[in-house]
């Protein structure tokens, strides 16, 4: 109910609603057709959120409260790239950049799964790029291409159809963790997108990364504030023994030995420090099954 | 429209390739269950597919980081990983619930990695304290 007071000193009219009134107010101020599309969405994700494991959960409740660009840092194997469309909103295009070539075909096939998906190089819609950006539910690039995909950002959000900007594995921008010299240059796409006034939104992910390269990776992605949530990657059910060899032909002796041995077991992963390394014991490997 | 167009267009034309093609990795294809997997030279279109199917994958960080390896039973490290970091990483790649990972490492790296870690390189301690 309406309650109007007239100041004895002012004469000014006051006018105050019940808060009752002023919830009701709101809620007329929304059509019908979009409370139906905000239920529709509301069930969506209360269905996705059933078969999350509770980590999930959590980060994807996160990503929920924050409006600012996140980096979210949760162990090996707990599925962060599930996060990636249980946080795709309703005709959004989510931008996703990987550090490498395999990284971008696996996201692509995960993401495959669950919608419209174009991953570098763009050969899906015939390559018609209107029908790409009009489509899409996720783009895979590879880091390489950030620096100039400000283009590709703005379109999309021309278009009204950005989502989020996923960079995966974002330790690999670190100082301390960077790899190739390229990525120095990964600055530029969110610079550009400051430049050009394009209101984006940066998830990074990761399973390591220290609280001391945060500050980095954020400069790196060139955003000014993050937020972080962080869960411990420490496995306790991780065996992990140390070998130590006085020369080198030793240690390729004893790990050709322990590779081949072991893959009676299951499946045996090598991997090496260098590249001749790896040559090295792809070559010696290669030569025990030849023999 | 014709706008828009041409702004993807000049996108596709910038990407730097050749800086992207470096870490294409690299297998020997006559060989079906070894995948050799590295991060230089080599321009063959080695599938993740590949990756997954091979009994005994060799290669280096660009396979280890992130890549969705099924049923892998037992890691070996060969040479000391650059950081505790990089070790949980390729670590990560083993499955969920049982598994070992050896870490091969000589003698020389570790006087290495004495002296970095007067520098700051603290995770030496953890090896030793292993």
């Amino acid at each position: 109910m309406s309650k109007c007071e007239i100041s004895g000193m002012s004469g000014d009219i006051v006018c105050q609603d019940s808060g009752e009134q002023a919830t009701q107010r709101h809620k007329t101020a929304r059509s019908q057709e979009e409370i139906e599309l905000r239920k529709l969405e509301a069930i969506k994700r209360r269905k996705k959120m059933d078969y999350l494991r509770p980590l999930q959960k959590e980060a994807l409740g996160f990503l929920d409260k924050t409006g600012h660009h996140s980096i979210i840092i949760m162990p090996t194997g707990s599925g962060k790239t599930t996060l990636m469309w249980s946080y795709k909103s309703e005709n959004k295009c989510s931008l996703v950049f990987a550090p490498f070539r395999i990284l971008v075909e696996q996201l692509g096939s995960v993401l495959a799964q669950k919608g419209r998906v174009t991953a570098y190089p763009f050969v899906s819609n015939d390559g018609d790029l209107y029908s790409i950006l009009a489509t899409c539910d996720f783009i895979i690039l590879p880091y390489e291409a950030a620096p100039t995909s400000a283009s590709l950002v703005q379109s999309l959000n021309g278009l009204n159809r950005l989502g989020p900007i996923w960079v995966d594995e974002v330790h690999n921008l670190s100082t301390t963790g960077r790899f190739r010299k390229s990525l120095d240059s990964f600055w530029n796409l969110g610079a550009e997108l400051q430049i050009r006034r394009v209101d984006h939104k940066m998830i990074g992910l990761t399973a390591t990364l220290r609280p001391d390269d945060v500050r980095d990776v954020m400069k790196r992605m060139s955003i000014g504030t993050a937020d972080v949530y962080r869960q411990s990657c420490y496995r306790p059910g991780l065996d992990i023994r140390f070998l130590r060899f006085g020369i080198e032909k030793d240690m390729i002796e004893r790990a050709c030995s322990l590779a081949t041995g072991c893959v009676k077991e299951g499946k045996v992963l090598v991997f090496t420090s260098t590249v001749n390394l790896c040559d090295i014991m792809g070559d010696q490997i290669r030569g025990r099954f030849n023999g | 429209m014709r706008a828009l167009v041409q702004g993807v267009t000049t996108f596709l034309i910038d990407i730097p390739h050749h800086s992207f093609l470096t870490d294409i990795p690299h297998h020997y294809p006559h060989f079906r269950n070894i995948a050799v997997v590295k991060s230089s030279s080599g321009r063959s279109d080695v599938s993740h597919e590949i990756v997954a199917d091979a009994t005994i994958v060799v290669g280096t960080s660009c396979v280890g980081t992130g890549t969705d390896i099924p049923d892998a039973r037992t890691i070996v490290i060969v040479g000391l990983p650059y950081s505790i970091e990089q070790l949980l990483q390729w670590a990560g790649r083993l499955r969920r619930d049982y598994g070992t990972v050896y870490v091969l490492i000589t003698e020389f790296a570790l006087r290495e990695v004495t002296e970095l870690s007067g520098k700051g390189y603290i995770w030496f301690g953890y090896v030793y304290l292993i």
